[in-house]
């Protein structure tokens, strides 16, 4: 076999003594080409893609893993605007912290929200991750906070009701309005994310005195578990008012501390529903007699007048109301008792939808002008309603129950608080790209996420 | 970044009824790094289709009317092209690497996820370390995964040559796409057979490997090793190379 002879360059064992020797000299091999003219050659100048940064270690190619070289990485720069806030104090907070990010003290952030129950599944590992709880002060949450301020305890009390598109911060202006209130000295009933009572359903018994009902034991110890950690300081002093009885042997006699009912849910889950119902009354009475200020925080109420997955054993779908946790909910967020407020946030997500009502599954629908036109239905604007509104989520019953109530709109991020958003993520180096540290990647980015707050930390997510 | 070559400038004034595609084999095309033949077979477009310009500086620029350039169709551009100012070509092609049946929203949604798990973990340590430690510890996954990349990148591999009846496994010098490929796959591929972390997701074993091999260690480097063990045990048959 004839072989050309240019062929011939380096046709010995030529790779590996290279290597070697270049390496024992403390040169990179690894960008050099051996051996006779390749393909990849031509491609040098296009094919340059290749980025290349610092290198974690050395070069040579020891077994042994290498030390990291110390080479100190790019810094973000230092940020331009004041995005953070050294009141921690939501009682101080007014209009001119509006945009900037309070940090919720850890021991505080703990006894209010234990295990971060009641949060958004991302601002949890967003917690875990910066090693801190911020919260950006905004407008709709300051607004219920003078609200709450002004009003006359004396009057049934009023209700109000966050709404919002998805991922606009409904959940965190709640949460932190109950900071506020935490921070007045109020008893504070959080119930996070009713949707679950309804749509995860774990287990459900009949009810002890009312067979009509249905209790869900896992739900009230899980939710008695954290009252009891967030509210031990604020019920201390409370007494229960008349006696109660569990079942045959187990009571609970007047004039008892109201921790009590609560140890007593704990130990004995098939009461457990009960003692929610129980803390509900009592401390509704409390608040009507002027003893307490009372708080109530419910996020995603319309889960309360809504369906649930809940099969009856005549195989029908339970209500809402035919579950014993979201019954003692509905009469709490009845404004029959006074001494106290109702905060409320309403939620598409995880809502079931109302009794009766169909849901539009359809992908496309035809257009009203030209009936031969299909369209995507997620543009076809006028074929949706406004899907978030509080009339639409809460529906006829649930709108004729809450009624009256203030509704107070959550929007997108405002130029301003886009900017002291970005600053606080470069801060807290979510922000990584360096091109997002310039003003074309800053502008890139609210472009992408559209000025969504929950949009835009999942985009900086992998950047 | 220009997407087509000097192929289109060169043809601008060709006739447009040129003849079809379908008669010829090849295309002569001259892109930067020189002339290269063209398969056409599989082709769909004409001849007369431009090549896209995936660059928003260009066509920021007012549009210069010479020739016919204007008037010709353009191809469209490809799905791992984009102007994206975080857009990076070693990200994409890993992208594809990953993809299964052509799901390329579901591999990017798999690697982001990957990116943001190795960020999370960093942040993490940044945030805990004391702050003379802090400007070591790298955040950017972006870097480390083109570090860990370059760490599993072999320098010599081997060829498998047919000599008197017997397969011989001859060292050879690899290309750039070569060593890009195998390190790649290589990393996607452990990840797949993880046993240690079965139920774990791809997308966070993904990471687990990446700061690993970050850190050059872990099994992705361990295979390069083996690799450059091999071509060293073979040196002898280094004769063999005749390309």
């Amino acid at each position: 076999m004839e072989i050309l002879p240019r062929l011939h360059l380096f046709k010995m064992a030529a790779p590996m003594k290279i290597f070697r020797e270049l390496s024992r000299k403390g040169f990179d091999p690894r960008h050099v080409n051996h051996g006779p003219i390749t393909r990849s050659m031509f491609c040098q100048p296009c094919g340059k893609q290749t980025v290349h940064y610092a290198r974690a270690s050395s070069v040579a190619a020891s077994t042994e893993p290498s030390a990291q070289t110390r080479e100190p990485v790019p810094q973000p720069p230092p940020v331009r605007s004041i995005f953070r806030t050294p009141v921690s104090n939501p009682v101080n907070h007014g209009l001119e912290q509006e945009a900037q990010f309070y940090t919720i003290p850890p021991d505080e952030y703990k006894t209010m929200f234990p295990q971060d129950h009641g949060m958004p599944s991302r601002f949890k590992k967003q917690v875990d991750t910066f090693t801190e709880a911020c919260i950006m002060v905004r407008k709709p949450s300051l607004e219920v906070m003078s609200y709450l301020q002004q009003a006359n305890y004396s009057h049934p009390a009023i209700r109000y009701v966050f709404y919002g598109i998805r991922g606009t911060g409904k959940t965190l202006c709640l949460c932190h309005v109950l900071h506020y209130c935490t921070k007045q000295g109020w008893v504070v009933l959080f119930f996070p994310k009713v949707s679950n009572w309804v749509k995860n359903v774990k287990e459900i018994q009949p009810s002890f005195h009312n067979p009509e009902r249905y209790d869900q034991p896992l739900e009230a110890v899980a939710w008695l578990k954290t009252f009891k950690v967030s509210a031990a300081d604020s019920i201390k002093e409370l007494q229960t008012q008349q006696k109660y009885q569990w079942n045959k042997r187990e009571a609970t006699e007047q004039g008892r501390p109201l921790l009590e009912v609560v140890e007593q849910g704990i130990a004995r889950p098939k009461t457990a529903t009960d003692c929610v119902g129980v803390i509900v009354k009592e401390l509704k009475d409390q608040a009507n007699q002027g003893r307490i200020r009372l708080l109530v925080a419910v996020d995603g109420v319309n889960s309360l007048f809504g369906r649930t997955v809940v099969r009856k054993p005549d195989r029908s779908m339970a209500y809402a109301s035919e579950l014993s946790l979201t019954y003692n909910l509905r009469k709490l967020v009845r404004n029959d008792w006074r001494g106290g407020a109702i905060v409320t946030a309403v939620k598409e997500a995880g809502f079931l939808g109302m009794e009766g009502e169909k849901k539009d599954h359809r992908r496309y629908t035809r257009h009203e002008d030209h009936p031969d036109i299909y369209h995507d239905i997620l543009d076809h604007v006028s074929a949706r309603p406004q899907t978030f509104t509080p009339e639409a989520l809460l529906g006829k019953e649930g709108f004729e129950y809450m009624d009256p109530y203030v509704p107070v709109l959550v929007e997108k991020y405002t130029e301003k608080e886009i900017e002291s958003c970005l600053d606080y993520y470069t801060d807290r180096m979510w922000i990584q790209n360096e091109k997002c540290w310039t003003e074309a990647g800053r502008q890139q980015l609210k472009f992408l996420s559209g000025y969504e707050p929950a949009d835009l930390e999942r985009i900086c997510g992998p950047l | 970044m220009l997407a087509g070559g000097l192929w289109d400038r060169s043809n601008m004034a060709l006739p447009m009824c040129g003849k079809t595609a379908s008669c010829r084999l090849f295309m002569v095309s001259a892109p930067r790094w020189g002339l290269a033949v063209e398969q056409v077979r599989t082709v769909v477009w004409h001849e007369t289709y431009q090549e896209p310009v995936v660059d928003k500086e260009y066509f920021r620029k007012p549009e210069e009317i010479d020739g016919l350039a204007h008037t010709r169709p353009v191809k469209s551009a490809l799905p791992t092209q984009s102007t994206s100012i975080f857009h990076y070509p070693e990200v994409t092609k890993f992208t594809s690497y990953v993809m299964k049946k052509g799901e390329r929203a579901l591999a990017r949604s798999i690697v982001e996820k990957a990116f943001e798990h190795m960020k999370r973990h960093q942040i993490k340590k940044y945030h805990e370390a004391p702050p003379e430690e802090k400007p070591y510890i790298d955040c950017n996954p972006v870097r480390i995964f083109h570090t860990a990349i370059e760490n599993c990148k072999p320098v010599v591999g081997v060829q498998s040559v047919k000599r008197g009846g017997k397969t011989y496994q001859v060292p050879t010098p690899l290309t750039d796409k070569r060593r890009r490929f195998l390190a790649m796959n290589w990393m996607i591929a452990e990840t797949r057979d993880n046993r240690d972390w079965p139920s774990q997701s791809f997308a966070k074993k993904l990471s687990s490997n990446l700061l690993e091999a970050y850190q050059e260690q872990g099994k992705v480097v361990r295979k390069k090793y083996d690799l450059h063990k091999l071509a060293d045990a073979n040196k002898a048959y280094g004769h063999f190379r005749f390309w």
